[in-house]
């Protein structure tokens, strides 16, 4: 078979395979009938003007009820910085502390994006991305740092630290907080260039600016990236197979996937590049065991892809570019971030509100679920499908569901047969976004 | 998600090169011309560098240089101003040695704005800042008590002008306290350092001002 074919088999065999997952092709869900019957949703809150939520956050202890939530300005008007909800009764959210960037008129772009909480000793903070653009204040500055230990009382809430990348100008667009099987509490940012910036937020949280970041994670220079590099998203987790704490970014080229054990030297594993219909990699997340890899690619009509490392894994290649199967919610349209919570995905899709889809059968992604969150139209003033749900997070302890909108806010939601989520229950480890702050990463042996 | 502006690339880098380069108003007057609506089409088209020409302008006032012109945007949290619009210009100032100083060596400029659709201001008064970018630098440029014209100074070469609401006027405030209902920023705030990526990459570089 020659190489121009084999491109085009790969190529017609991700079609094929996202046109059968995907039934119906066309979307089912009405402004009439927007959920599934297996959906509840519990309660909602607006939030504001059109186009002025970003990402969300939940805390996981059932005794810590708080959604944090990334105000941006993607439409006309806006705040830039962060909400804390209250989801305490989950089908009243209520906002109980605002924190907005001073003179928030007067700075560029979009201001809040990505947001991630952490817990360092007994205290609870939460790490807001921002992006400032040149022209306005804070440019440098790419996240700002809240303790929030006292929640619910919102006068305790204070600031502890800003991060700035004076060099690097533009903020952080995603972050991730992961706890790091050598105990330190580390956040992973994208910056303003090829690589993805790793800071100690020990140091940060105890005022050791100078000295928090602690690593860099490159983007690999290949035949496909060329044209410049940088990540856009990206995950990190315990591998139980290696013992290696791995690095899954997305990015310029496709995706990568590091050893990050030693986060000053991370070691590349396995390259995602040559990817057909993928020049650039976004939201990226493995199994809990490390063997699949769910992948999402920023533009209209794009599904996602599952891919098998496992060939990667026995050493057997470096670079995989064939995925085994694909999932979309409309073929139309594009799902952006997602979590997973194996062998579901909670998906935030866009014009197509939440999604769930199970990984049961990888090769066969199964629709379970879906509500939509913005039942208005397709943007005429931005990107057409740069609208709707746009984060999503999942309580692994109860199986609350909380979907951050654009446009219509927050959302709390509950599936049907899905009470909460430890992956021992399902015959995998116990590995997701969720930390375990006070012990780390579950080391519990697979295969 | 991804951002959404155009690529910047050649445009972007062609478009911060010719922003830099000084347009010296030949009359060295401030002309008040353009619309606040002509004026944003001629901000939305600089990043893919689509330059029409001199807007039209009123009778017996004399145009002004375009690249000196910055639309005044509202930010639409003050009640009554949520349609308001407005235009910046700025020229240098007159001096008889054809360059004004401060007396720390910095061009003086001076700066008009001018609103449509700006309703008196309740309970309190609008007044005029200018401050830098980074806004660790702030003065007070005055009250505007007639939305059709206001003329200040500014010495930086890159600027903000805010309109705020305050309480009263005080001619010796330091810093604002009221809300912000309009602001601006001057065309050289187009200018930008590459830091952190290169000339050619796809970086939403044009972007500029509050629209």
């Amino acid at each position: 078979m020659s190489v121009r074919f084999k491109h085009l088999f790969a190529a017609a065999t991700v079609l094929l395979l996202a046109a059968v997952a995907a039934a119906p092709a066309h979307a089912q869900w009405t402004a009439s009938k927007p959920g599934s019957d297996n959906m509840d949703i519990l309660g909602h809150i607006p939030l504001g003007p059109r186009l002025s939520v970003a990402d969300m956050d939940i805390e996981q202890e059932l005794d810590r009820p708080y959604a944090y939530v990334a105000r941006m300005v993607y439409g006309d008007v806006g705040p830039k910085g962060l909400d804390i909800v209250s989801i305490a009764d989950p089908e009243h959210p209520e906002v109980i502390y605002e924190w907005r960037i001073e003179n928030q008129d007067l700075h560029m772009r979009t201001g809040g994006m990505d947001v991630k909480h952490f817990k360092i000793g007994d205290r609870y903070y939460v790490v807001q991305s921002l992006q400032f653009g040149q022209g306005g204040p804070n440019t440098d500055m790419g996240a700002v740092v809240l303790d929030v230990t006292g929640l619910p009382d919102p006068s305790t809430v204070r600031e502890v630290a800003r991060i700035r990348e004076p060099d690097l100008p533009g903020g952080f667009h995603n972050i991730f907080v992961y706890k790091h099987s050598d105990a330190r509490v580390l956040l992973f940012s994208t910056v303003s260039g090829p690589f993805a910036h790793v800071y100690d937020l020990g140091r940060v949280v105890e005022g050791d600016l100078d000295n928090a970041l602690v690593g860099r994670v490159p983007v690999p220079e290949t035949e496909f990236n060329r044209g410049g590099r940088g990540y856009h998203d990206f995950y990190v987790g315990y591998h139980p197979d290696t013992g290696e704490d791995r690095f899954y970014g997305g990015g310029s080229g496709g995706y990568y996937i590091y050893d990050v054990t030693d986060v000053a030297n991370p070691e590349l594993r396995i390259t995602l590049v040559g990817v057909r219909g993928v020049s650039g990699g976004h939201t990226f997340t493995p199994s809990p065991d490390g063997r699949y890899v769910i992948a999402e690619t920023e533009y209209q009509y794009a599904p996602i892809r599952i891919f098998d490392l496992q060939p990667a894994l026995d050493g057997e290649v470096t670079n995989i570019r064939t995925p085994i199967s694909a999932w979309t919610a409309d073929w139309q349209n594009l799902v952006h971030n997602h979590e997973v919570r194996w062998p579901y995905v909670f998906a935030s899709g866009y014009l197509d509100g939440l999604q769930i889809f199970s990984l049961m059968d990888p090769q066969n992604p199964v629709t379970v679920g879906f509500y939509d969150t913005y039942v208005g139209p397709p943007n005429r003033d931005r990107p057409p499908v740069f609208n709707g749900a746009f984060g999503v997070d999942v309580r692994n302890a109860d199986g609350l569901i909380v979907v951050s909108d654009m446009s219509t806010g927050l959302w709390t939601f509950r599936m049907d047969g899905f009470s909460g989520w430890n992956g021992e229950d399902w015959g995998v480890p116990n590995i997701s976004s969720v930390q375990d702050w006070d012990r780390g990463p579950i080391r519990r042996p697979v295969s | 998600m991804t951002g959404s502006g155009p690529p910047g690339g050649f445009a972007a880098l062609a478009a911060v090169l010719v922003v830099a380069a000084p347009v010296r108003n030949a009359e060295g007057e401030a002309g008040l011309t353009g619309s606040p609506a002509e004026v944003a089409g001629d901000v939305a088209m600089c990043g893919a560098l689509a330059y029409a020409g001199p807007a039209p302008h009123a009778a017996g006032v004399r145009p002004g240089p375009e690249y000196y012109r910055f639309p005044m945007v509202s930010t639409k949290r003050v009640p009554g101003t949520g349609n308001a619009a407005g235009v910046g210009e700025v020229a240098f100032s007159q001096s008889p040695y054809g360059i004004a100083l401060g007396t720390d060596g910095s061009y003086q400029y001076d700066f008009t704005v001018r609103f449509e659709r700006l309703g008196p201001a309740r309970d309190g008064a609008y007044v005029v800042w200018t401050t830098t970018p980074e806004l660790d630098q702030v003065a007070l440029a005055g009250e505007l008590s007639d939305p059709a014209g206001f003329s200040g100074k500014v010495a930086w070469n890159k600027f903000l002008v805010v309109v705020t609401l305050e309480p009263a006027f005080d001619p010796d405030a330091a810093m604002w306290t009221g809300p912000i209902v309009i602001r601006g920023m001057s065309r050289s705030g187009m200018m930008h350092t590459m830091a952190g990526h290169g000339p050619f990459e796809e970086k939403n570089c044009a972007a500029y001002g509050y629209e």
